[in-house]
């Protein structure tokens, strides 16, 4: 029945060996994550060679301190 | 006034009413509980109704405003809060089978403000559950019904907030949005949705969603209600880390202003796909009646946008797949199939996958901001489709959830990717009667430019129906 799904999807489904996830469910969430992470890798079109993570908006682009809200971030 | 009159009153009608003691807020809250037992049992707009808690708040507004200590525009007002908000003494389960009994000793900050300005708490909303999709088709405690039609969907999360309203049970209701929380379903509902800027309103007390997209926001039957009830909700919080101090806009003067000047800029290229007829319909009717109120429409080009969707989605789910790591390893089977599988899904994400999103989310927000130079505010769809069946379930949104391209769902989703302040507001009908919105989203802080653009929108249409309940 597996034998569909690739092995790095697989590997993932496994590695959360904590949730204990049933073997009967992973064509289901296989399939959601494949089409997520296919998303994902479409987001390499972006330009992100300068663009770090973090706050959305910063003080030297006129919009003021405003931080990324990331638990524990502090506000302005 | 007739009850019904009262209960389809603004706040802007009630509270000149309620300030010169020509209606109590006893009158009124009765009324409106009345409404609510005769109505709820066919709409599911509420999980828990506060009546004893709303008949007590009642009379010490009464009595206080008849002492001369008339508190401002929420006082006696009813209101009621999305199931997701905690409330001190009221069972919170935020439309899950897993906090079906929480009953918090706190109230949420949200809440705090609330009882500040005076107002009547009548009950808890029904919700999509952990407010985690956009039917409201709840498996624990049933779908919300739309009021226009109650074999369709109000949308979700926010659904039972944006029925309530809409059906007259209550003058707002306190939603939160996530993706589209509170615009889509006060677009499906026919009520006016806002979501200000992120870090406005305290989140504290609110069962989490994805941490750094979760807003929450007033639905009202009017913008100048919304405008009233964010006023009185807004404001830091040491509580909530994302608040800021930053002063509001003054929003009342901004309302009566118009949009002669305004420009809106118009993003066409993501209005032909996944947009149905009738809404495109109304939506270019009311761009053709602002631009003859003065304002000018500015075709906008966002190359990164179309990256919003997919963006936004795996932020959620890598967030809420962390929130809910506890309860997925000894209660899975305790969620919707729906939602179970979303969180188990957010949960394979990895650490490598969130930071790309959240740079791609910096990309989309400069992108966005070099067209706001050009602009005052953007005008779309706040719904691609009216509210569709139950029957049909989330497959009938149409919603391209992991999608890339020119979809008009990542418009629906950009404002609360990146903080804006938006705002729904009705926009016609179909042939049916289905109500349909229009959206306006501003920039960072300045919620004053959308909600005086969403206000000149309600003045050019004129007196809404109500639904046929």
């Amino acid at each position: 029945m597996h034998d569909a799904i690739p092995l790095a999807l697989i590997a993932r489904l496994r590695a959360q060996d904590d949730l204990a996830l049933s073997p009967e469910e992973w064509p289901a969430l296989a399939a959601q994550l494949a089409e997520l992470l296919a998303g994902v890798r479409r987001l390499e079109e972006l330009d992100l060679a300068d663009v770090p993570p973090g706050p959305l908006w910063r003080a030297d682009d006129g919009e003021g301190g405003w931080p990324l809200a990331m638990p524990g971030a502090d506000a302005p | 006034m007739t009850d019904e009159e009262l209960c389809y009153a603004s706040i802007g009608e009630l509270a000149p009413l309620l300030a010169s003691s020509k209606v109590s807020p006893v009158t009124l809250a009765e009324a409106v509980l009345a409404r609510i037992d005769k109505l709820n049992p066919r709409l599911n707009a509420f999980l828990t109704v506060t009546a004893d808690q709303a008949r007590v708040q009642a009379r010490a507004a009464e009595q206080e405003i008849r002492a001369g200590r008339y508190r401002g525009p929420l006082h006696g007002i009813p209101i009621s809060l999305k199931d997701i908000i905690a409330t001190r003494g009221v069972r919170t389960t935020a439309g899950s089978k897993i906090l079906a009994d929480w009953v918090p000793d706190h109230d949420a900050a949200v809440v705090e403000r609330l009882a500040a300005a005076g107002a009547v708490l009548i009950g808890k909303n029904t919700l999509h559950e952990f407010a985690f999709a956009s039917t409201s088709i709840n498996p624990h405690y049933g779908p919300v019904r739309n009021p226009w039609d109650r074999e369709r969907i109000p949308a979700g999360s926010s659904g039972g907030s944006a029925v309530a309203v809409a059906a007259g049970l209550g003058c707002a209701s306190i939603g939160s949005e996530t993706g589209a929380s509170i615009r889509r379903p006060a677009a499906f509902c026919g009520c006016v949705g806002f979501k200000p800027t992120f870090g406005r309103v305290s989140r504290h007390g609110v069962v989490p969603h994805s941490w750094s997209l979760d807003h929450l926001g007033p639905l009202t039957r009017s913008v100048a209600d919304a405008a009233v009830v964010f006023e009185a909700t807004a404001g830091r919080d040491p509580r909530d880390a994302a608040t800021t101090a930053r002063a509001l806009p003054d929003l009342q003067a901004a309302l009566g202003q118009g949009v002669r000047g305004l420009r809106l800029g118009v993003p066409r290229a993501y209005l032909d796909e996944g947009v149905h007829h009738t809404v495109l319909a109304a939506f270019v009717d009311m761009v053709a009646a602002l631009t003859e109120r003065g304002a000018q429409m500015v075709d906008v080009t966002l190359p990164t946008v179309q990256y919003t969707a997919i963006t936004s989605t795996t932020l959620m789910l890598a967030e809420c797949g962390t929130y809910h790591r506890p309860w997925l390893r000894t209660r899975a089977a305790d969620y919707g199939v729906d939602v179970r599988e979303r969180l188990q899904v957010g949960a394979c994400l990895g650490a490598a996958e969130y930071l790309m999103a959240q740079r791609a989310r910096r990309a989309i927000a400069r992108d966005v901001r070099t067209a706001f130079e050009r602009i005052d505010a953007l005008v779309a769809p706040a719904a691609m489709t009216p509210a569709t069946p139950i029957a049909e379930g989330a497959a009938a949104l149409g919603d391209a959830f992991y999608g890339v391209g020119h979809h008009a769902f990542n418009l629906v989703r950009l404002p609360s990717l990146l903080g804006l302040p938006a705002i729904a507001v009705p926009c016609g009908a179909t042939p049916e009667g289905l109500p349909l919105g229009l959206q306006v989203i501003g920039r960072a802080f300045d919620e004053a430019t959308p909600l005086r653009i969403a206000h000149a929108v309600e003045q050019a249409q004129g007196p809404r129906p109500r639904p046929p309940v």
